[in-house]
């Protein structure tokens, strides 16, 4: 038998992806089932005074908050209701549930309902949300939550410094662009409960939230995903669910609701908006000596998950480097825009924005090459990181400089440029585990049948094939082919809660249960459960397992127009040991594409909290036309306590890809420093003289 | 969305559907449709004979009004006689999209943001009208299809030895024009256009005038082109990129030109 462990068997999913026999949520159809609409605050800042609802028809229903058992929905400080009584605080909040027999006639009756509105100031920016007079999200102010970290003498080694660079930066509101939306599905179950389908990165988040919503016991309540189309950080947590829960709950029949695209881009979860600044000190030989960093994200209307990002971000600012002296600074702020929750990188491509620009301009400073920069101060095992715990784990950030440089690309790069381009080259780094204090475990069960093994947890395949990936850990543990597993995933009947499908954690977590089940049965069990949880760090570190990538940026500018061409992304990687590497390149291209539209084109603006934005006709995604010619390898380093080796590195491609294309596109136009993205194309055509 | 689709197969039955109905013209419904029209009769053209053909009568090239983006694409004699035009094609949304939506369809939305007008002014184009009898119009001064009139050709001069076309999008397919620019010239006479600058495609008569000229003046005619477009700013682009991305994209074509 071949090696399972490093080859890339067909994805298990693929056949009933590429024949359309998959079901995705919005494919399930059950006689009698309800549309769901939602009646939308049509401003962004307003206190709710009335709801004037139209009549409504047998067959269709309204209902408001006060419908509900609970009005919040649970999160990090669960202060989003389901649905606003009082205080709207962002354009499209949800105000009503409408349900109805086609959806055409439930956008018909939300149309009809008039709400009476007391129509406040709007904070449109976080520049606006800090201001003395801005108007308050809430009580306490628009500052959801701080971040501070101090470590060493930051200002005493930025005095010692040979050189200090500073500057200020910027990153855009992007959406996750997945391809299918946001959607639910509910009915009641033989047993009476509430059956939630979902397209979802949480099966048992969707079931608590219910449960809040309805009144109902977890027991009363099961969830699972669907096929999931995409979910990049945008599903996990509550989207649709709650909406179709509650219809059936309420009317005891079937619901579904789905996003129009319109919903999913204006009032989807979206990547935070940043302002970012940093001071770094450098040695004469590019030694970094200390860094002063701050963060400001902009988490719109509620919290969600945004102070996890603005800690991670932080926490990753000073990238895969060895910093003495670093301190840490930021805020989490409330403005009336839709709410910005978990995207893939959360946080950290923010950071590297930053960081890798002041970094790579120090090379340039100091005559150094910014692969030798970045080679000198790598982070080592057993080193400091930025919050002072040790970094204990394998880092093959020096393994994978040298890779890169010995690859197609840099040979071009340093040896033979292209007349007219520009190269660049950044280094990207990435936790995964969820971060100490959060519970962070996964349950595994495996069952000997007639034909293999069945092997399940609540942990759902978004998309990004673990499934296939956590079937060939299970063959190798088990000893058998790949095609003797079978993966059942996403349900929460049976199985314990995993959490979520984020933060690079499924294929170590989930990996390492498996293996530790499957001990049990080869020890001669029909039945083993297993649970693994994810290693804390020590000290005040968050996150303790990092992967890295070393990626370079081929750039082409037209003077003419400003516009920037990316031609070729090479990406070199350190994740352990790649278990799959087909799937591997998968997220590698995927992540670095899903960058290149944040640094070339993505972004969602707001004028008076109404976003510009609104359909993909507008909200820029690159095309296959877009994304240039992309390259990937990887060292081999693995990682002990990883599932044979691997490490989690699902969200690591998108970290470093603008400082890449913007180092690219300042090395193409001499003299332009770019620390705004996605980039203008007037700050080009300045720079050329076209302007 | 719900409508009624009326299929006439001629155009003396379409119009007639017209005036009874107030209905809306559908050619391919690749913006009708996307857009959530409410229009709630849909006059379709799709089965009157006599508007799919191209033809090259030497001294113009007449292209039916359901003639496709991807057909002109296609085209031989559109490709080597009239390269502005083609490339204006070429550039227009995806494949998918220039195997269904028309040329006639695409000058009846008046889009100020329309490829192939742009092109079409720049080469002097005109379009045949039917409304009981057949009329001429420039593409140029076409703002309305008045008392129902339907779009049946567009007859496009061969006259211009030169001609070339120029699009400024936020990606490199599927992409609103954020600025788009043609020059046609016969040698002695020049004609620019350019889109996504006025609430119409403007046909530059200044600018054209100055590149006209025996020993054309490059600035004076970017500072005429600047002062003759009136660009707004809006999500695809500012007022202050426009009239720089207009003064270099001039340039360009002018350089193009051999002037």
């Amino acid at each position: 038998m071949h090696e399972i462990i490093g080859s890339s068997p067909m994805r298990l999913d693929g056949p009933d992806k590429v024949t359309g026999r998959a079901v995705y949520t919005a494919d399930i159809h059950m006689e009698g089932t309800l549309e769901v609409a939602l009646v939308r605050s049509p401003v962004a800042h307003a206190m709710l005074k009335g709801i004037q609802a139209p009549a409504i028809p047998d067959g269709c229903y309204l209902f408001t908050a006060k419908d509900l058992c609970g009005n919040f929905i649970p999160s990090i400080f669960s202060e989003q209701p389901v649905l606003a009584s009082d205080h709207i605080r962002y354009q499209g909040e949800a105000v009503a549930i409408i349900a109805a027999p086609t959806r055409e006639k439930a956008d018909e009756l939300a149309s009809e309902v008039k709400l009476e509105l007391e129509i406040l100031r709007t904070v449109d920016s976080i520049e606006e949300a800090v201001k003395d007079d801005a108007p308050r999200l809430f009580e306490n102010g628009n500052v959801c939550s701080v971040f501070h970290s101090d470590k060493g003498d930051v200002e005493g080694a930025l005095k010692q410094s040979a050189l200090v660079l500073e500057g200020s930066f910027e990153t855009p509101v992007q959406i996750h662009g997945f391809m299918e939306p946001e959607a639910a599905f509910c009915c009641l179950d033989e047993k009476g409960r509430l059956a939630i389908v979902s397209a979802t990165q949480n099966a048992y988040s969707d079931l608590y939230t219910a449960a809040v919503a309805t009144g109902r016991q977890n027991e009363e309540i099961t969830s699972r995903a669907a096929t999931v189309g995409g979910g990049f950080g945008g599903k996990d947590g509550n989207t649709a669910q709650v909406y179709a829960a509650v219809v059936t709950h309420l009317t005891g029949k079937p619901a579904r609701y789905v996003y129009t695209r319109e919903e999913n881009i204006r009032w989807g979860m979206k990547r935070h908006r940043s302002l970012t600044h940093a001071r770094v000190g450098f040695s004469e030989d590019g030694h970094i000596l200390a860094a002063d960093c701050s963060m400001l994200l902009d988490t719109g209307a509620y919290a969600l998950l945004g102070p996890s990002v603005l800690g991670l971000g932080l926490e990753h600012f000073t990238g895969a480097y060895f910093v003495p002296n670093v301190r840490l600074d930021g805020s989490l702020l409330y403005t009336n825009h839709a709410p910005a929750s978990a995207m893939r990188g959360f946080g950290a491509p923010q950071a590297a924005l930053a960081f890798e620009s002041i970094l790579n301009r120090a090379a340039k400073k100091l005559g150094i090459n910014p692969l030798e920069i970045r080679r000198i101060n790598a982070i080592h095992k057993g080193q400091e990181g930025p919050m002072g715990g040790v970094n204990e784990h394998e880092t093959g950030l020096e393994e994978a400089l040298e890779k890169f440089s010995r690859s197609d690309f840099y040979r071009e790069m340093s040896e033979n440029p292209e007349k007219g381009c520009g190269y660049g080259i950044a280094v990207g780094m990435m936790s995964s585990g969820l971060g100490k204090h959060i519970p962070d475990t996964c349950y595994v069960t495996i069952d000997r049948t007639d034909s293999g093994f069945t092997v399940s947890t609540s942990l759902v395949d978004i998309g990004q094939g673990s499934q296939t990936v956590l079937a060939q850990i299970a063959a190798k543990a088990l000893g058998v082919a790949v095609d003797k597993i079978d993966m059942r995933m996403g349900r929460t009947d049976g199985n314990p809660d995993s959490g979520s499908t984020a933060a690079s954690r499924s294929t170590f977590i989930c990996g390492n249960a498996i293996i530790k089940a499957a001990s049990e049965i080869l020890g001669g069990a029909v039945h083993a459960q297993a649970a693994y949880a994810f290693p804390e760090a020590s000290g005040e570190a968050r996150h303790t397992y990092f992967a890295f990538m070393v990626q370079g940026a081929k750039v082409k500018v037209d003077p003419v127009t400003g516009k920037v061409d990316v031609l070729w992304m090479h990406s070199t990687t350190d994740t352990g040991r790649v278990i799959n590497p087909t799937l591997f390149n998968g997220q590698v291209f995927g992540g670095v594409a899903m960058s290149l539209g944040m640094t070339l084109s993505e972004q969602v603006r707001y004028k008076d909290g109404i976003s510009m934005e609104n359909s993909l006709a507008n909200y820029i995604l690159p095309t296959a036309m877009d994304v240039p010619l992309l390259t990937s390898d990887f060292i081999d380093k693995p990682e002990p306590s990883g599932p044979y080796g691997a490490k989690g590195m699902a969200e690591l491609p998108t970290v470093a890809v603008a400082p890449a294309v913007t180092a690219a596109v300042s090395d193409a136009v001499k003299g332009l420093e770019i620390n705004r993205v996605p980039i203008d194309r007037m700050e080009i055509l300045r720079a050329g003289g076209k302007a | 969305m719900r409508y009624r689709l009326h299929i006439p197969t001629t155009l003396d039955q379409a119009l007639e559907l017209k005036r009874s109905t107030g209905g809306t013209y559908l050619a391919a419904g690749t913006v009708i449709l996307v857009n959530h029209s409410h229009a709630e009769d849909l006059i379709s053209l799709e089965k009157i004979p006599g508007l799919k053909s191209i033809e090259d009568s030497g001294e113009a090239i007449t292209i039916g009004a359901l003639v496709t983006f991807d057909e002109i694409e296609k085209c031989r004699c559109i490709m080597d006689k009239l390269p502005s035009l083609h490339q204006a094609a070429c550039l227009t949304a995806g494949p998918q999209i220039r195997h269904r939506a028309t040329i006639g369809g695409n000058i009846g939305c008046f889009s100020p943001a329309s490829d192939a007008v742009t092109a079409l002014v720049a080469l002097d184009a005109q379009v045949e009208l039917y409304d009981g009898s057949y009329h001429r119009m420039p593409v140029e001064g076409l703002r309305e299809l008045k008392d129902g009139s339907i779009i049946t050709s567009v007859i496009v001069p061969t006259r211009f030895c030169f001609s070339a076309f120029e699009k400024v999008g936020k990606r490199n397919a599927m992409s609103v024009s954020v600025l788009n620019m043609a020059l046609a010239g016969d040698g002695k006479l020049f004609r620019l256009a350019a889109g996504c600058t006025a609430p119409h495609v403007l046909f530059c008569s200044r600018t054209s005038a100055l590149l006209s000229t025996d020993a054309v003046d490059m600035e004076k005619a970017k500072d005429a082109l600047v002062s003759e477009i009136r660009p707004i700013d809006d999500r695809w682009g500012t007022v202050e990129y426009r009239k720089a991305v207009s003064r270099n994209l001039l340039e360009k074509l002018v350089s193009e030109a051999g002037l």
